[in-house]
């Protein structure tokens, strides 16, 4: 009996520094971990003043400050951009242009994007 | 007289188990559902996006600020000064950058461009996944 005591308070030593260093990783993993979840775009800037592939492939898409894009001058709006862009990728636009007007929020241009990003469109590329 | 002593000693460390148990399943949980990366900055809420397939957090992401200010490593630096760290070569990773969301675009479309300018082909822009 008296050596399962003894036994027994060796273990307590044991379990303390074992609570210790599990703590301090809790510690480390609770204030370095992110919670986010990253989705990304690959962009390509279109150079300033440099030459366009060619000009019928290309279809440009203006975002306004209130919300409107603009397909080659086509006044069109978020909801219904899916469906107005199959008009152009069936005539065979592989290229789209995304430029900002005026006070438009990066939000509204990660929207636009992303409805870009799902049609076939082959490249997607931001100029001023 | 013999039997106390001994007592005391061996309640003292059942009391802990349920906490290490406690604690422990924390650790594994903080294990596996977080990913190490840098945090972005608090005054930086990035632009959401729905269906976008997610991609791994990156530590090398440039931040740009509501105001334009451009943020790399908790360090307010020059697009100047972000483009050396970045040098443009064939082999190079495309520059990732995280924007606010209520940054104006026209702003975030100058400073893209001066990245083009020195030769990056290809930009990435982190964006964080919103509820559906």
């Amino acid at each position: 009996m008296r050596l399962h005591s003894a036994r027994r308070r060796k273990s307590i030593i044991g379990l303390t520094s074992l609570i210790d260093v599990i703590f301090l990783l809790l510690l480390f993993f609770m204030l370095t971990s992110t919670f986010l979840r990253f989705t990304g775009f690959d962009l390509s800037v279109a150079a300033a003043g440099g030459d366009a592939p060619s000009p019928k492939s290309v279809l440009l898409v203006h975002v306004k400050s209130d919300g409107m894009l603009s397909l080659n001058g086509r006044p069109v709006k978020l909801e219904d951009l899916d469906n107005a862009l199959s008009d152009f990728t069936s005539r065979g636009v592989k290229h789209a242009v995304l430029r900002p007007r005026g006070e438009v929020a990066v939000q509204t241009l990660v929207e636009t994007l992303e409805v870009l990003q799902s049609t076939n469109l082959t490249s997607v590329s931001l100029a001023r | 007289m013999k039997l106390t002593p001994p007592k005391k000693l061996r309640s003292d460390p059942e009391n802990t188990i349920p906490l290490i148990n406690v604690v422990f399943l924390m650790l594994i949980f903080f294990l596996i559902a977080g990913t190490i990366a840098a945090p972005v900055s608090r005054e930086l809420t990035p632009a959401e996006t729905r269906e976008m397939p997610t991609v791994p957090a990156k530590t090398d992401v440039v931040q740009i600020h509501n105001d334009g200010a451009i943020m790399y490593l908790g360090k307010r630096m020059s697009v100047d000064e972000v483009l050396e760290m970045f040098p443009a070569t064939e082999m190079s990773e495309p520059v990732k950058v995280i924007a606010d969301k209520t940054l104006n675009a026209v702003r975030l479309v100058e400073i893209l461009e001066k990245f083009r300018a020195a030769g990056h082909q290809k930009i990435r822009l982190i964006t964080v996944k919103g509820s559906p």
